[in-house]
């Protein structure tokens, strides 16, 4: 009894997205879980070496269309470094303003125009990063999905390697392995 | 524990075995717990390690999951612990120490896992090894995972090891009793054998037998030692044998000899106890008892005679020394003890006179005489001695000395009586010479000048008067010379005898020119004395000899002397009248004589002189004589008084 009590209280912890569940999952909305996977996507995956002018050189995420976040991204992000490399949020409200950078977050909200999205960044080393079903069938290389209030990885190695990036086998371990649909 | 045998009693091999199973089941066991307790130890030290290299693996596999909120992955990841049955549980705890993910073991109590992960590191007791790893990611802290285990292989491990250390213990121990049953024979066979012979000669006293030799280690010497030991006892039972027999027949021959002296001894006993009763009859005639003290018992024997002289009853005399000196008068008993235990000291004989009081009062002198007796060392056994009645002699002894004073009184008043007598006659005789001569004067005067008034008659008369006033100045002059020789002091010279008596008979010879003398002078034996007045002597005796032999024709006068052993005899013969020995005694008396001056002129003290002569040089002097045929005159010299009167 214990343990199932132990147990559920983790996965409600765990559980960002149901703020009415308990105290602890209000304080962790699902765009503060997701500011948190973008920055932890930062650590399993590997740029090829031109993505970056200097070794020190700061990772770039970007936010197309309307940004979710709030400053809830540059909270996550503040003093926050991988391999030695700071982040620098971009946000292009408009897909003309699109600019090459590390990491993309494709709002649902941007669901019409996904795929002109991904074909304007097609020859980019850049992770996308979405949050709607059927977002990595379309070509996006990772999506962040909230099933049953716990978050659902999916992960598209073949939109991967066309990016010219190392997902590490960890990531690929916890997340669902779509191939793009035809 | 009585029915038990003790290690001490069991024989060599199985002490041999015992100690070897001691030293080797020690070392064994020794050397087992080492190896199980390392291979406990190492064991348990590689299975943390262990844990710790999984913990690291599984946290690793585990970061994506904990990291993108993937419970579900993370579980699985866990799952797969499952293969590793010694863990019990695992814990994935969050960022914030929360449990995110757990895998818990098939029956075990899920209570013992930790809401909050604990310090990173291990814990380790007994069976028990808990991890805490840090879960990193990006270079930061993301969680902790714990894993705990009860190390079922760890106590598999154990026991395998220690099966294999008793297995080894086991074939060790079997091996020792093994090797030292085979070895140990090297040893204990020999002794085994030697233990055999001792028995076997114990029991039958066979000493013909030997143990075989074996080696020169100890045992080896110690049988060989065996052998010469049991050589030397055969070689010696020979000897003793005929010792045996050497010494029965000497023991017969003893016997006998015991048998005679037994014999003997009896004999001897019984003339032993006869000559005791002799002795207690002696003693009692003698009134001598004999008395025997030991020093070192301080004991003292007395005989019965001692009793019977100090008129004690037997019974009365306690035995000891003290008593013995109590015995005595009050002031001589200081004297009696002090010679009594000087005897034992000096070992001087002793020799003391000493009175008592009897119980009825009577004073008694004892004699007491004694020695002491020692052993064969020199050390004194006893003092043994005589005790005899001397108050008789002592009384006896006073009296002689009582006369002996007297005596000696009485000498020295006649001394005194004879120095005045000798006075009175020296100068009577001096005296008497004055009127002598003046008889004598006047005589031949009277006959001289008035010869022719008197007739033949009265010129007669006056030549008897001549005459005999001669005839007194000659016997005034000899008594002079008589009492001289009481005051004179002798001269002590060796004399020439016979020239002495050459020379005076040649000097009286001359005086009787018209006698026919013949004179034998023998050599004489040297004599001692004073010249002058041995030359008296022989005037004396042989003026004597002259006179009394007038009418013989030719008169034979002999001189001899020959040495006796004790004295030197001189004598002068003659062939004159001589006279009857009855009368002998009276030869040397002072005016005794034995014919008239009518027949031979004298004045009776020539003889006396002589007499007195001799005897005071320690001589004799006596004659021998016939009437008619002659006289013989001796007188001697004693050597002894020949050779020291000269000091009197």
């Amino acid at each position: 009894m214990t343990l199932l009590r132990v147990l559920s209280l983790a996965l409600a912890l765990a559980a960002a997205a149901s703020p009415a569940r308990s105290q602890e999952a209000q304080a962790l909305p699902e765009y503060v879980v997701k500011a948190g996977f973008l920055f932890n996507f930062a650590k399993y995956v590997e740029w090829p070496a031109d993505a970056f002018e200097k070794a020190d050189s700061p990772i770039t995420i970007g936010i197309v269309g309307a940004d979710p976040f709030g400053d809830g991204l540059e909270k996550t992000l503040k003093n926050k470094t991988v391999r030695n490399r700071t982040f620098v949020v971009l946000r292009f409200p408009e897909r003309a303003d699109l600019q090459r950078c590390h990491i993309l977050f494709i709002p649902r909200t941007e669901r019409e125009n996904l795929p002109a999205i991904l074909k304007q960044i097609e020859a980019w080393p850049t992770l996308t990063v979405g949050e709607d079903e059927g977002f990595s069938r379309a070509g996006g290389t990772t999506n962040i999905l909230i099933e049953k209030e716990k978050p659902r990885l999916e992960v598209n190695p073949d939109a991967a390697e066309k990016a010219r990036l190392t997902i590490d086998p960890k990531l690929l371990k916890v997340a669902a392995i779509v191939r793009s649909g035809k | 524990m009585g029915a038990k045998l003790r290690l001490q009693d069991r024989p060599i091999r199985v002490k041999l075995r015992a100690i070897v199973l001691l030293i080797s089941g020690l070392a064994m066991t020794g050397a087992c717990t080492v190896f199980v307790a390392y291979q406990w130890f190492s064991a348990r030290n590689g299975m943390a390690h262990r844990m710790e290299v999984m913990a690291n693996i599984v946290g690793d596999q585990a970061t994506a999951a904990l990291e993108f909120d993937q419970a579900a992955q993370a579980a699985k990841i866990l799952g797969s612990l499952k293969v590793e049955q010694q863990i019990m549980f695992a814990v994935l705890y969050d960022r914030q120490g929360r449990i995110f993910s757990s895998y818990v073991r098939d029956g075990v109590d899920a209570s013992e896992i930790r809401a909050r992960p604990g310090a990173d590191g291990r814990t380790v007791s007994g069976y028990d090894i808990q991890v805490f790893h840090p879960l990193q990611s990006g270079g930061e802290r993301i969680g902790t995972i714990a894993l705990r285990t009860d190390l079922p292989e760890l106590r598999q491990r154990l026991l395998f090891s220690l099966i294999v250390a008793l297995a080894v213990l086991l074939g060790a121990a079997g091996a020792v009793v093994y090797l030292s049953q085979r070895l140990g024979g090297v040893i204990t066979e020999p002794v085994l054998r030697l233990a055999q012979a001792v028995e076997k000669l114990s029991t039958e006293r066979d000493y013909s037998i030997r143990v075989e030799e074996s080696g020169g280690d100890e045992v080896g010497l110690l049988i060989q030692g065996f052998n010469d030991m049991l050589a030397q006892i055969q070689a010696r039972d020979v000897e003793l044998a005929k010792g045996r027999d050497e010494l029965e027949k000497r023991v017969q021959d003893r016997t006998r000899a015991l048998e005679v002296e037994i014999s003997e001894r009896k004999a001897t006993e019984g003339l032993l106890q006869e000559k005791d009763a002799r002795l207690t009859e002696a003693q009692e005639i003698a009134r001598m008892g004999s008395w025997e003290w030991t020093p070192a018992s301080q004991r003292v024997a007395w005989s019965d005679e001692v009793f019977r002289l100090s008129g004690l009853m037997p019974g009365k005399f306690g035995g000891r020394l003290d008593d013995f000196v109590n015995n005595a008068h009050p002031e001589d008993r200081g004297v009696l003890r002090a010679a009594l235990e000087a005897a034992p000291r000096t070992r001087q004989p002793l020799s003391i006179d000493y009175r008592i009081i009897r119980p009825d009062g009577a004073v008694r002198s004892l004699h007491a005489h004694g020695k002491a007796i020692l052993d064969d060392a020199g050390a004194v056994l006893r003092v043994v001695g005589t005790l005899q009645d001397v108050t008789e002699r002592k009384e006896a002894d006073r009296a002689i000395q009582d006369l002996n004073r007297e005596l000696e009184a009485r000498m020295k008043d006649l001394a005194t009586v004879n120095k005045e007598l000798e006075g009175f006659s020296y100068s009577v005789s001096h005296d008497l010479r004055a009127p002598l001569r003046a008889i004598d004067g006047f005589s031949r005067m009277l006959l001289e000048d008035c010869s022719e008034r008197l007739d033949d008659e009265g010129r007669r008369y006056l030549q008897i008067i001549i005459s005999n006033t001669h005839k007194m100045g000659q016997l005034i002059d000899d008594l002079l010379a008589f009492s001289r020789m009481g005051r004179k002091s002798l001269e002590a010279t060796s004399l020439d005898m016979s020239k002495l008596a050459r020379s005076v008979f040649a000097e009286l010879r001359d005086q009787h020119p018209d006698r026919a003398i013949e004179a034998r002078i023998d050599d004489l034996p040297e004599g001692r004395g004073d010249p002058a007045m041995f030359r008296q002597v022989f005037v004396n005796l042989i003026s004597n000899a002259i006179k009394y032999s007038r009418g013989r024709n030719p008169a034979i006068i002999e001189i001899g002397g020959r040495t006796d052993p004790r004295e030197t005899v001189y004598w002068i013969r003659d062939n004159g009248v001589g006279f009857e020995m009855d009368y002998a005694h009276k030869l040397f008396g002072v005016f005794q004589r034995l014919h008239t001056s009518q027949e031979f002129e004298g004045t009776g003290v020539g003889l006396a002189l002589v007499q007195r002569i001799i005897q005071r040089h320690g001589g004799r002097v006596w004659a021998e004589a016939k009437p008619g045929v002659g006289a013989t005159f001796y007188f001697t010299q004693a050597k002894e008084a020949a050779e020291s009167f000269g000091a009197a």
